[in-house]
């Protein structure tokens, strides 16, 4: 019995997984502004989950190009 | 000897071990030649740094094996099939990473005398949880919606621990803290204090004036107003909504010594919010025509997490992802300040009686030493940054040691919080919600965090410094 509903609390959990990327990819495709969000994250590599400047080479070259521009003026 | 090691000097001890190996692979050995390279080509014309370090080898063979190693250990990028993600280079490279680790805490336990062989049974699990975590975070529709590793690591944690219960032969291996407060110290390399001045003044009133004020005013709001029962969760959430998302919650819950619960519930709400403002918050700045240097300065300022503000940047144009990724850099570099503040509030305030004076002897022993490793690093890596020429800090610093370090600090956090879902009180973690004090605490703090930065940087970038603005 105890394994039985530890097997249908997996399931479940499985099943939750799946119905959240299935709602973001569903999201993705009916919405403009969350589709186009997604192009652009696809298209430039970003990873929007980075937690730290230094884990983003895209924030760490738009450093070096503001100060270039600032250095520039 | 042994035997005397707390958590905390243990932590900086491996966390600077990391350091020490990192820095003998990439600096020591190359560094003449990476220095004599970058002089010879600097002066051709069309030199560019990025592709020349991408095309030369600026390391040394250990250089690629451990940057390698530690990047391969993650799952590959997946979509619908989770085990195309694996390959047998992925194999190969954990089983490395895993020794590597095991290794590493196999030391730090011996040095806390303690059983390595129980530590390492357990850890085996904790390793395989961690990678799980990266598979998750890794799929393509989780990962642009910036549902990252730590969440996927409570979150797989939590469910192990509620529906299996935790084994025995797992507990000596559940160290959060000591994953934390390592990738902490290595955390502290990271904060490179020469990175304040990369916007001018602009770019220190948006994001070290306006934060501060935003980080009291909410712990204040949440001890006065929401009356918070803990501190320690009021100071968690504060510091992760104003200042850079979980890794402001880890810094400030470990300073102040917060629960498992309360690290857990901030991060949790930070994650929430971030998915939500990196979204709503670039609409919302088209749908009123607002400035790319101001949209991108009010993104930096207040979305949390450094990923999803590159993201948000990246909707509005190339002028907004480069405001908005510098002010939240500037951002982040005030952790080390948070991190030192908190824990000297603390140890002098928080934690005394009323009426008690506290003196030096008692401030040093309440104190988290790790802070004093964070900081150390801190200082270690800016003076290094600094005194190397520009470029050869980019490739041997930036691109060298610091590329190694943060792939090893976000193993060590990955690893923390799944031992974090797996040991914490689910129960207690319920508790934390009741009355939503929290949701409403982050809102409140959120709201006023946009309305103090959107303001401030309009000040700042219109009307005393248009001239930087007009330059960018």
């Amino acid at each position: 019995m105890m394994m039985k509903l530890k097997i249908i609390k997996c399931f479940f959990f499985l099943a939750g997984l799946i119905l959240l990327q299935q709602a973001i990819a569903f999201g993705s495709d009916h919405s403009a502004q969350l589709n186009k969000q997604t192009q652009i994250i696809q298209n430039q590599n970003i990873d929007p989950s980075a937690l730290f400047y230094m884990e983003s080479k895209l924030a760490l070259n738009a450093e070096k190009i503001v100060r270039k521009k600032i250095n520039d003026r | 000897m042994m035997g005397n090691w707390t958590e905390d000097t243990a932590a900086i001890f491996l966390g600077f071990l990391i350091i020490v190996l990192a820095l003998l692979a990439f600096l020591v050995a190359p560094y003449s030649q990476v220095n004599e390279a970058l002089i010879r080509v600097q002066s051709e014309a069309g030199f560019n740094l990025e592709t020349w370090s991408g095309d030369n080898e600026s390391g040394s063979a250990v250089t690629a094996f451990m940057s390698d190693t530690v990047n391969s250990a993650r799952p590959a990028r997946w979509t619908i099939n989770p085990l195309s993600a694996f390959s047998l280079d992925f194999l190969i490279s954990a089983i490395v990473f895993f020794v590597f680790l095991a290794l590493l805490f196999g030391v730090g336990i011996l040095l806390m005398n303690q059983r390595p062989a129980d530590f390492l049974k357990g850890f085996v699990f904790i390793f395989v949880l961690g990678t799980l975590a990266y598979l998750l975070a890794n799929q393509s529709d989780f990962r642009s919606m910036g549902l990252g590793y730590a969440l996927w690591a409570i979150i797989l944690g939590l469910v192990v621990s509620n529906v299996f219960g935790i084994p025995d032969f797992l507990r000596p291996a559940l160290r959060p803290e000591l994953y934390i407060k390592t990738g902490l110290v290595l955390l502290g390399a990271e904060v490179l204090f020469g990175k304040i001045l990369a916007i001018g003044l602009p770019g220190i009133f948006v994001a070290w004036i306006v934060t501060p004020v935003v980080l009291i005013s909410t712990f204040w709001f949440g001890q006065r107003v929401l009356k918070i029962g803990s501190k320690t969760l009021n100071i968690t959430i504060s510091a992760d909504m104003s200042v850079c998302g979980v890794s402001a919650a880890i810094a400030t819950a470990a300073a102040c010594k917060a629960s498992k619960e309360e690290l857990t519930t901030a991060v949790g709400l930070s994650m929430i919010f971030t998915s939500i403002m990196m979204v709503a918050l670039p609409a919302f700045i088209n749908a009123v025509g607002m400035p790319e240097v101001l949209g991108g300065a009010w993104i930096g300022g207040t979305i949390d997490a450094t990923g999803a503000v590159v993201a948000a940047g990246a909707f509005l144009g190339d002028t907004a992802l480069n405001v908005a990724a510098t002010i939240k850099m500037i951002q982040n570099i005030l952790i080390g300040v948070l991190a030192f503040g908190v824990a000297f509030y603390w140890a002098t305030k928080v934690e005394k009686n009323a009426g008690q004076s506290v003196g030096a002897s008692e401030i040093w022993i309440r104190f988290p030493k790790f802070v004093l490793g964070f900081i150390g690093a801190s200082i270690l890596f800016s003076l290094l940054y600094e005194s190397l020429s520009p470029n050869t800090a980019i490739v041997l610093v930036e691109n060298g040691v610091l590329d190694f370090t943060s792939d090893m600090r976000g193993w060590l956090f990955c690893l923390a919080f799944a031992s974090i879902g797996l040991s914490a009180n689910f129960r207690e973690l319920k508790s934390q919600f009741s009355g939503g004090k929290p949701l409403i605490l982050y809102a409140c703090g959120q709201t006023l965090n946009l309305c103090l930065t959107l303001l401030m940087a309009w000040i700042m970038f219109y009307k005393v410094f248009p001239e930087i603005t007009n330059s960018l």
